[in-house]
């Protein structure tokens, strides 16, 4: 073939040209085509030919656009259409007729058509009022509505991008449908002091469920009597590893287990509001002296021995309100009693931690908190789809998605800290409920400042609670430093991958930010931003006193481990080792710490390695009034595995040692190594106090320990038992009142100097500073960041994708940046340099986003429109949106998450991308159809669409449609799309032509399913 | 690397049975000349481990004296526990002891044999990122340093071997998301779970919905949803093909996997059982496309691996994903014994992790980690993890912090295109950018390790 032969063009070459050419209104004939591509592939070659002597002489193929197939415009469709191809490409014959080398309408008239050419840009050139109204609100908000289309167009597009700018500006006093929404996202909680009346982990007397007890046994002064009783420890259960007291023989053997103790309350009066917190599996019934004040899961009162409960798995401890039955209650002695059943016999597990806690209500104003993770994310899509603040939605959606934080990571974090009285500070469900308000207050920042300055933004996030622990700056220690946080900084946060910084620039910001950790603070002594960040607490106020009851040192009796201490007949252990009477007068004495291999042993095993892996110890100890004890806390610095026993009842063991239930034989191994630095092992013993003996009888502490291996260097152990006092004011990491906040610790602070960014102009020289002034070193780079030339590119590049076009990106600047069209790259240049004369002010960068008044700009070019494929947020919050749907916020996020996207809990700390376009996968697009249709058809209660009253004054298919169409996406739908929208609501459903009347009784239904069908047009997926 | 950009139109029908419809079957994908059809029998399961995998503790190169306690305090696991692979150098976790029914079994005859597992140690690539988004994306894209090179090589593997027009559902990842291994120009199906893949509502309402292509590719007489997104796109605009091919992809794939999912409950064959968990979910529904799909290749992610903090010994967080992976192993080669001879099964990962545990009790971001490779006509062994080729000390022989490399992981994927696909190696260069340049450039780097041999 010759040169000339097959000519490629661009459709971007097209494109501009083929504006320029201009049209008015498309009708269909009047579709821009190109002449001779018959086949409408962009190209015209042999095929085209051959396409259109097919067509005439078969009839088997068509031709979507025939003016184009009629290549000398004759109006005719004949074989020398076809012989005019063929002598344009091979013998150098005339060009076929205008609309040729640039796309175009038909310039005679004829009785052919082009009902598609798609290749073509159609429709009119200049945009209608209606359509750069409609751009706006899909950029500067989560698309357009009738009630919105109509007050823009009313106040005028410049006053409207004012108002978006100055949201304080906007009245939502009357918008009760977004206050609505709102506050049922929210819960008031009053301050309040818990005192726990019986603590989990108490001595319990419990009895199996082999038959039915006697009814006296849940009653004050029932005597429980061995061996029908036996005593235990809560946990009590199997198979779930929440544990103490394991019943082995309880699967396949019985259902139930009936259990009592006693708890002193030494005036009822002082009980304000009582709770029952229990961690259960999987049902109970409890009883106060003897009346029922809880059953959950079973039925009858009381449940037989042998009723099953309905399932339920302990995930954490839930909290019963049973104030109503607080007069109960009696001052002095109290019996709680509880049952506890399961689902069949063949359940693999069951759980009975109980806790009685006694509540003061604290004078104070209520505190709003966010009912849950869920409901947060609800707040983002109630916000999006009902606030009048739009733009500030899209902001504060945009903010919280580049600082991005993992509330799961957090619930993990407050689930594991403790009190300093040894106690899990929190259960479950209250680490769920203030991880959801730690990153409550973050995005509420996030929002509230979605057009302050930047620099304010990137100062909060690093010392935001939540980011603090999600990228491990709490695990930044002086002598280990931690990256991750200073790495992402850089790549995420500030400057952008690549963009000017190097990896000792990452390690050097890793050590300046050593000594940032977190901690709770009363309410009344936070601090406000910037002086949360700016002057940090230093120390939280945790407060107590320690008074050793059994110090390290002298006094203890060991045995080594080479066989079983206590073997039964058949040689298996037992725990007559750890008994008071037992006589350990052949045991060796020592002091502690007892181990080898690491340097902190008073009595070094010198045979131990390669020979006996456990060793056994006990202590004789007296105490005056066990019961006087505040805290009762066994601490141990361990390697690598402890089992714990106080007067023969164990008490605990590690986690290296719970792969295991029971007695633990001399030669076993632990499950994991353990280190002698790791975290202690430490233990409240108050629900233990009860078996203790006053002096002068004698108590035992006793302790097994085990290495991980026989040939391993080290085995320590160094064991205390405390009475511990709280002292008064004392916050403690459970307080529930209290607030989580920054708190710099400069004893772990890299004093060292600093230099970062080194030969560039925007060298940061930190000199060494000591004691509070530490923190300083951080956020003197963290202030230089925010005006760095990187982040100003950076962010502003990430707006200008976000507002605009994904025809810039970070690294096609930078690497390409003739590849980021024009009008983007001085738009870009336009935005730094507000953002330069304001400081980092991200409301001058959208006033020059979205300036309304430079018509040039790349906002209201054709680039940009219809340019963004929409992310799942915006197609669940445009879709509700645009039909005034009526949605109270839940479901959405689930939603939401199988289009493609969750808030708040993703993994990595990217963000999820603002190119729309990266999430486009089969699956996507299901999930996103098969929501839109349950909206459509009101199939669900969250979420849902009055079809009638939105199309009210409407009858006719044609109308309907094009309603529609200028409220969704005006200008984007050819006519043959049209034409398909309206033969679908004017068909039934098995496709017979049915013309759609406003009195049949399917019109609704009908126009119901055309809504699904228009939400799940491609134009809808573009804003 | 598009041979031919023209569209052609092939009028088909696919009928199904599970929808009760007649579609029409779109020509959606630009037709390519495909250099080389293969015959279509020839399988790949690709298994993604997110996080990167800590080698080190995953095959342990207990012949390395740097593997002790004093570098790894807490995740030192002790030879007594470990499993022996045989050549005197490498060990295995103790909880992958269900893979070892591969490694040392042929097949389920009960003749212990060479096996059909090769274990690759250090594999990686030249220029190693540490970051997870760019090393994941570079293992997927085939092209390190091109983070932002969005398209998969497998999907141009896909894509250059098979024709995607008579073949709709060659590939797809078991995700919600597509994975930029399978992610390019012509959508490849991603589902989650297959009997939720259709659309809601009767068949009739699903039909009248679905509507029909119309009667010339991007032509205005079809209907319904096919009707729009198989007709007019607007021009000059962005992501146009990405959203409408992607719709048309939706319907096809659709289609095929519903009249799979009507062929009733699956139950895995020889007693395979899969791991509890979603990833046991996936790999079961992997199985079950295999048998009753036309798919040639399929990927599935497994998450966590990212093991900065309390990463475990043997028991743990790491112990924990490792077993996952061995039992799905097992799952998969018992279940799929009717086709293992043409059956790959291929791990990814992003990089391995520090050879010294951080002060976390965990580990971070390295180098070079370790491929699982098994199927009918693997050569089972350990390959890069013997006393020839790993000196004591190699642990650190990448800036005295990580395992550096032997093997570049195109040369690993080359190997199964050529030796396993029995695709044409001149293919290589439009399916690994740069083979055979980077061949030549890294010698060492690129020889195959031939346990496909």
């Amino acid at each position: 073939m010759g040169k000339r032969s097959v000519i490629a063009w661009s459709g971007a070459l097209v494109l501009l040209l083929g504006v320029a050419q201009g049209s008015a209104a498309a009708q269909e004939t009047d579709l821009n085509f190109r002449r001779a591509d018959a086949n409408a592939d962009g190209i015209v070659d042999l095929s085209d030919g051959v396409r259109i002597l097919l067509a005439l002489f078969t009839g088997r193929v068509g031709i979507s656009c025939r003016d184009a197939a009629d290549t000398d415009d004759n109006g005719r469709l004949e074989v020398t259409d076809a012989t005019a191809i063929f002598e344009f490409l091979f013998r150098e014959g005339a060009a076929p007729t205008a609309p040729y080398r640039v796309c175009g309408a038909d310039p005679t008239p004829d009785d052919l058509g082009c009902e598609a050419f798609d290749l073509c840009p159609q429709g009119p050139s200049t945009p209608t009022a209606r359509e750069d109204v409609v751009h706006l609100l899909n950029r500067a908000g989560y698309g357009p509505n009738r009630d919105t289309i109509d007050y823009v167009e009313a106040i005028g597009i410049a006053e409207y991008i004012e108002e978006q700018l100055s949201p304080a500006s906007i009245d939502e006093s009357d918008n009760t449908v977004l206050r609505t929404r709102e506050n049922a996202l929210f819960t008031e909680r009053l301050p309040a002091k818990d005192t726990v009346l019986l603590p989990a982990g108490s001595v319990w007397h419990y009895r199996k469920g082999t038959s039915e007890p006697p009814a006296t046994w849940k009653n004050p002064g029932f005597v429980p009597t061995e061996p029908e009783w036996q005593i235990g420890v809560t946990g009590i259960g199997y198979g779930d590893g929440d544990d103490v007291t394991i019943l082995n023989d309880m699967r396949g053997n019985y259902l139930s287990v009936y259990m009592t103790t006693t708890f002193e309350v030494p005036d009822v009066s002082a009980v304000d509001r009582l709770v029952l917190r229990v961690n259960y599996d999987d049902g109970f019934a409890a009883y106060l002296n003897g009346t029922m004040i809880v059953r959950e899961g079973i039925s009858g009162n009381p449940p037989r021995y042998n009723q099953t409960a309905a399932s339920h798995d302990a995930t954490g401890a839930e909290d019963f309100d049973v104030t109503a039955r607080k007069s109960l209650l009696v001052d002095g002695t109290n019996t709680l009693a509880i049952q506890v059943h399961n689902r069949d016999l063949d359940s693999s597990d069951l759980s009975m931690i109980p806790e009685l806690v006694s509540r003061e209500i604290l004078p104070g104003d209520p505190v709003r908190v966010i009912k849950g993770i869920d409901e947060l994310q609800q707040l983002l899509h109630v916000r999006g789809i009902y606030s009048r603040k739009q733009l500030q939605a899209v902001l504060g959606e945009f903010w919280e998605n580049h600082f991005t934080t993992d509330y799961d990571k957090l619930v993990e974090y407050f689930g594991e800290l403790k009190n300093s009285d040894a106690n899990d500070a929190m259960g479950e469900a209250q680490a769920r409920a203030e991880a959801a308000q730690v990153e409550y207050l973050e995005y509420e920042f996030f929002y509230e400042n979605a057009l302050g300055n930047f620099g304010d933004l990137l100062l909060y996030s690093a010392t935001s609670p939540s980011m603090l622990v999600y990228l491990d700056n709490v695990l930044n220690f002086k002598r280990e430093p931690n990256e991750n946080y200073s790495r992402e900084a850089y790549e995420l946060f500030a400057f952008g991958v690549d963009n000017r910084y190097t990896q000792r620039d990452i390690e050097v910001l890793a050590r300046a930010f050593t000594g940032w950790f977190v901690c709770k603070v009363d309410p009344e002594n936070a601090l406000a931003f910037p002086d949360s960040a700016r002057n940090p607490p230093a120390t939280c106020g945790v407060q107590f006193r320690d008074t050793e009851i059994v110090g390290l040192g002298s006094g203890w009796k060991y045995f080594k481990g080479t066989r079983e201490p206590t073997p039964d007949a058949t040689g298996a252990p037992t725990t007559a080792w750890t008994q008071v009477d037992y006589d350990d007068s052949g045991w060796l004495n020592g002091a502690t710490g007892i181990g080898y291999g690491d340097g902190d042993d008073r009595t070094v095993l010198n045979d131990m390695r390669n020979n006996y892996v456990s060793v056994y110890l006990r202590r004789e100890f007296t105490l005056d009034d066990p019961m006087s004890v505040e805290n009762l806390i066994f601490t141990a610095i361990y390697d690598d595995g402890i089992v714990v026993y106080v007067n023969g009842q164990e008490i605990g063991r590690s986690e290296s040692m719970d792969d295991a239930d029971g007695q633990i034989p001399a030669y076993d191994f632990t499950s994991e190594a353990h280190e002698r630095d790791e975290d202690s092992f430490d233990k409240n013993l108050n629900g233990f106090r009860r078996l203790l003996n006053p002096a002068p009888a004698k108590n035992v502490l006793a302790i097994q320990v085990h290495n991980t291996n026989i040939g391993s260097s080290d085995l320590s152990i160094l064991p205390r038992l405390l009475d511990r006092e709280i002292l008064p004011g004392s916050v403690e990491n459970g307080d529930p009142n209290a607030v989580w906040t920054f708190r710099f610790e400069a004893s772990e602070h890299d004093t060292g100097s600093k230099v970062l960014h080194q030969g560039t102009p925007w060298q940061i020289s930190i000199p060494s500073r000591t004691g509070a002034a530490g923190v300083n070193d951080a956020i003197q780079v963290l202030d230089a960041m925010a005006n760095h030339p990187s982040t100003k590119e950076f962010i502003c590049i990430k707006l200008i994708q976000r507002f605009v076009s994904d025809q810039i990106t970070l690294n096609a600047f930078k690497h390409s940046p003739q590849s980021v069209p024009i009008e983007l790259r001085e738009l870009l240049a336009d935005s730094i340099d507000a953002w330069s004369d304001t400081g980092g002010s991200i409301d001058a960068v959208m006033r020059v986003i979205l300036d309304p008044q430079n018509r040039e700009s790349a906002f209201w070019s054709d680039l940009a429109r219809r340019s963004k494929v929409k992310t799942p947020i915006e197609v669940v919050n445009s879709s509700i949106r645009v039909l005034d749907g009526l949605a109270t916020g839940a479901d959405l996020p689930e939603i939401t998450d199988e289009i493609g996207m969750h808030f708040f809990t993703r993994d990595d700390p990217d963000g999820w991308s603002e190119n729309g376009a990266a999430f486009a996968s089969t699956n996507s697009f299901l999930e996103a159809f098969n929501f839109q249709h349950k909206l459509a058809t009101n199939a669900e209660a969250a979420y849902r669409f009055n079809a009638r009253q939105f199309v009210s004054g409407l009858s006719t298919a044609d109308d309907i449609v094009d309603d529609l169409i200028s409220i969704m996406f005006p200008g984007a739908v050819p006519e043959a799309n049209r034409q398909i929208l309206i033969d679908y609501v004017s068909t039934s459903t098995s496709g017979t032509p049915l013309p759609l009347s406003s009195t049949r009784s399917d019109f609704t239904s009908r126009v119901e399913e055309l809504v699904a069908l228009m939400l799940s047009m491609p134009q809808w997926r573009f804003q | 690397m598009i041979l031919n950009r023209r569209d052609f139109f092939k009028a088909g029908c696919v009928t199904s049975a599970a929808l009760g419809l007649n579609l029409f079957s779109p020509t959606i994908f630009k037709r390519r000349l495909i250099a080389q059809p293969g015959d279509g029998k020839k399988k790949m399961i690709f298994i993604f481990q997110r996080g990167g995998n800590d080698g080190v503790n995953t095959v342990i190169p207990r012949g390395d004296a740097q593997y002790n306690t004093s570098n790894r305090p807490t995740l030192f696991i002790p030879e007594a526990q470990s499993i022996d692979l045989g050549n005197g150098f490498a060990q295995l976790h103790p909880m992958m002891d269900p893979i070892m029914e591969i490694y040392n079994n042929s097949a389920l005859n009960g003749v212990d044999g060479p096996g059909n597992l090769a274990i690759l140690h250090r594999i990686g690539y030249s220029g190693q990122s540490q970051s997870h988004f760019d090393s994941q994306q570079y293992w997927e894209n085939g092209t390190p340093g091109q983070p932002y090179n969005g398209e998969g090589m497998i999907y141009r593997k896909v894509a250059e071997t098979i024709d995607l027009n008579e073949n709709r559902f060659a590939a797809a990842a078991i995700s919600g998301s597509q994975m930029v291994a399978l992610s390019g120009p012509e959508p490849i199906p991603a589902l989650r779970d297959p009997s939720k893949y259709t659309f809601r509502g009767s068949a009739s309402r699903v039909r009248k919905y679905l509507g029909r292509l119309p009667s010339t590719p991007r032509g205005g007489d079809g209907r319904g949803l096919l009707g729009l997104y198989g007709g007019p796109r607007e021009a000059g605009k962005p992501f146009r093909g990405k959203v409408y091919d992607t719709g048309l992809a939706l319907a096809d794939s659709m289609s095929i996997v519903q009249s799979a999912v009507q062929q009733g409950a699956y139950t895995p064959e020889n007693g395979a059982v899969y791991p509890g968990g979603s990833f046991g979910e996936k790999l079961e529904t992997v199985a079950m496309l295999m048998k009753r799909t036309p798919v040639q290749i399929l990927g599935v992610n497994i998450g966590g691996w990212d093991t900065h903090t309390r990463q475990g010994q043997i028991y743990g967080n790491h112990g924990n994903l490792l077993q996952n992976v061995a039992e799905g192993y097992r799952a998969l080669y018992r279940d799929l014994q009717s086709m293992w001879d043409e059956l790959v099964i291929v791990t990814m990962t992003e990089f391995g992790r520090t050879s010294k545990e951080n002060g976390s009790l965990g580990t971070d971001h390295a180098y070079a980690c370790v491929v699982f490779v098994a199927g009918g006509g693997v050569k089972g062994g350990v390959y890069n993890c013997d006393a020839t080729t790993w000196r004591s000390g190699d642990m650190f022989s990448e800036r005295d912090r990580y395992v550096r490399r032997r093997t570049d992981f195109r040369a690993v994927f080359a190997e199964i295109f050529t030796q396993h696909f029995g695709d044409d190696p001149a293919l290589l260069d439009s399916i690994i950018p740069g083979y055979s340049s980077l061949a030549r450039q890294r010698p060492s780097d690129y020889r195959y390790l031939n346990f496909l041999a």
